[in-house]
């Protein structure tokens, strides 16, 4: 049992199993919003599903249309439980915030 | 962070969903950057109008949002997925067409002006020196932070529409003098000319990092060069800043503007840009400019280049609603398209849905375009001068 502390960028909780990866993720274009599968080639989660985990990884990269990922993620109900972060960056911080629907994101 | 009363109640919900869910989106990012107050704006732009980028859920996330919200100061759109006049004509799918415009319904409902653009400076919204806004699309981003010398962050589409519903953005990053300041000298091997800016700013997104470039050295450089070389830099870098000794406001305001590091470019480095963006053995379905959006000069000068000849090859040059009108007055686009040129509006070759239109492969003068065809696309890509373009669409 690993008990990380954290700053809390959304409110919510959530239990899962952990998805984790050392590589940053961009979810525009790296990840697939109608299956919530890792679609960047050579990732090390490529084809791997986000769904349902609490996705751990260092940080969010790539365009900020990466947000409209995440909300399309949720709204379909494949979208990770949580996220949590090393470093906070805006694009996977909105992508949590902006649906009404709203779980937690720590960082 | 600190907010006042008013900006309190905006997060209390009192002026409803829209403003109460800007307000939790630009109070989140306030406390992650430890902005230590709100600050207004003058403008805002949006991207995320494609509604390829967006899908069914972007799309009634923008609905709601327009139930109650409105913006409170004078905001332009990106470039959708169609031309809004010709779409048919040009090819563009029923249905994605259809989305599409029920995407700019639920903007223009929020108060949104249909700019359609990614230079909105070319379209009514040229911000001035100083200027606090909250911009998003990464080109008009660095064109407005470096050439107009206004402050934004590099916001994206969620957040630059929350602080245009809002009226303000947090006050961190580079709405700070401290953080406009160059981090790495860079000088240029001998002078370029049009693309080639657009490989410098390619090569030097890469090498700066998170630094801010400092150019020197540089005597002559139009107004579409510069918008060559910075749609390049923030492509390649994600850099949203640059400045040019003597030529930039900040730069001429600041003539001992200096950097700790210094980086030559060797006139290899350039070479190997353009090879990189070439695919070998391309014969492309479309040859275009416009990325960023064309200026009316640019318009011009493809006409002066084409010297009466027409086009062979499917051949678009994208460009704003504005900028046509302009050309339209002027008798450049009749001129154009009479030689088989399509004078494309409202959408660009990276948010259309491109590869639907039976596109495979491009040729184009813009870094950032050959890039995102390739990566985004999946096109097959050629990078070459606006001469070299004319010849090949002519041929």
């Amino acid at each position: 049992m690993i008990t990380l502390k954290g700053r809390a960028i959304w409110r919510g909780w959530a239990r899962g199993e952990a998805l984790v990866s050392n590589q940053p993720i961009s979810f525009y274009g790296g990840v697939d919003p109608e299956t919530g599968r890792i679609i960047e080639k050579g990732h090390e989660l490529e084809g791997r599903s986000i769904a349902g985990k609490i996705l751990v990884f260092p940080y969010g990269k790539g365009s900020t249309v990466g947000s409209y990922i995440i909300l399309r993620l949720k709204r379909r109900g494949i979208a990770p439980k949580a996220i949590v972060n090393l470093r906070c960056e805006p694009i996977i911080a909105v992508g949590a915030i902006i649906d009404l629907r709203s779980d937690h994101i720590s960082s | 962070m600190y907010l006042t009363r008013e900006e309190e109640r905006m997060l209390e919900g009192e002026y409803g969903y829209a403003v109460q869910k800007s307000m939790e989106i630009l109070v989140a990012l306030g406390e992650i950057y430890e902005a230590e107050r709100m600050v207004e704006i003058k403008s805002a732009q949006i991207s995320g109008v494609s509604y390829k980028s967006l899908g069914e859920e972007g799309l009634e996330f923008i609905e709601e949002l327009a139930e109650d919200g409105r913006v409170r100061v004078p905001t332009t759109l990106n470039p959708c997925g169609i031309d809004l006049e010709r779409w048919r004509e040009l090819g563009f799918p029923e249905e994605f067409a259809e989305k599409q415009l029920r995407v700019i319904k639920a903007y223009l409902k929020l108060g949104i002006k249909q700019t359609l653009t990614c230079t909105p400076y070319l379209a009514g919204n040229r911000p001035r020196f100083g200027d606090h806004i909250a911009w998003s699309e990464s080109s008009a981003i660095i064109y407005a932070n470096s050439v107009l010398g206004a402050r934004t962050n590099r916001e994206g589409g969620p957040s630059a529409l929350a602080a245009a519903i809002a009226g303000r953005t947090p006050l961190y990053g580079l709405h700070l003098d401290e953080n406009r300041v160059p981090g790495i000298e860079v000088k240029i091997p001998k002078p370029l000319s049009g693309y080639g800016y657009a490989a410098l700013g390619f090569l030097v997104g890469r090498l700066a990092g998170d630094k801010i470039p400092l150019f020197r050295g540089m005597k002559l450089i139009s107004d579409e060069e510069l918008r060559l070389l910075g749609a390049a830099l923030a492509c390649s870098g994600g850099i949203p800043l640059f400045h040019i000794e003597g030529i930039t406001p900040e730069a001429k305001l600041n003539p001992n503007m200096r950097a700790s590091e210094r980086y030559e470019v060797e006139a290899d480095e350039i070479k190997e840009v353009y090879e990189e963006l070439n695919d070998h053995d391309v014969d492309p379905d479309l040859i275009f400019i416009g990325c960023p959006h064309s200026s009316i000069r640019e318009l011009i000068i493809f006409l002066e280049l084409l010297e009466d000849r027409a086009v062979k090859k499917k051949t678009w040059i994208f460009t704003s609603r504005a900028t046509r009108d302009l050309g339209e007055r002027l008798g450049v686009v009749e001129k154009l398209e009479r030689l088989g040129v399509k004078v494309v509006c409202d959408t660009c070759p990276i948010v259309a849905p491109i590869r639907e239109l039976g596109v495979r492969s491009i040729a184009t003068n813009s870094a950032k375009g050959a890039w995102f065809s390739r990566n985004l696309n999946g096109l097959k890509i050629r990078f070459m001068p606006i001469e070299s373009l004319v010849e090949l669409a002519v041929k």
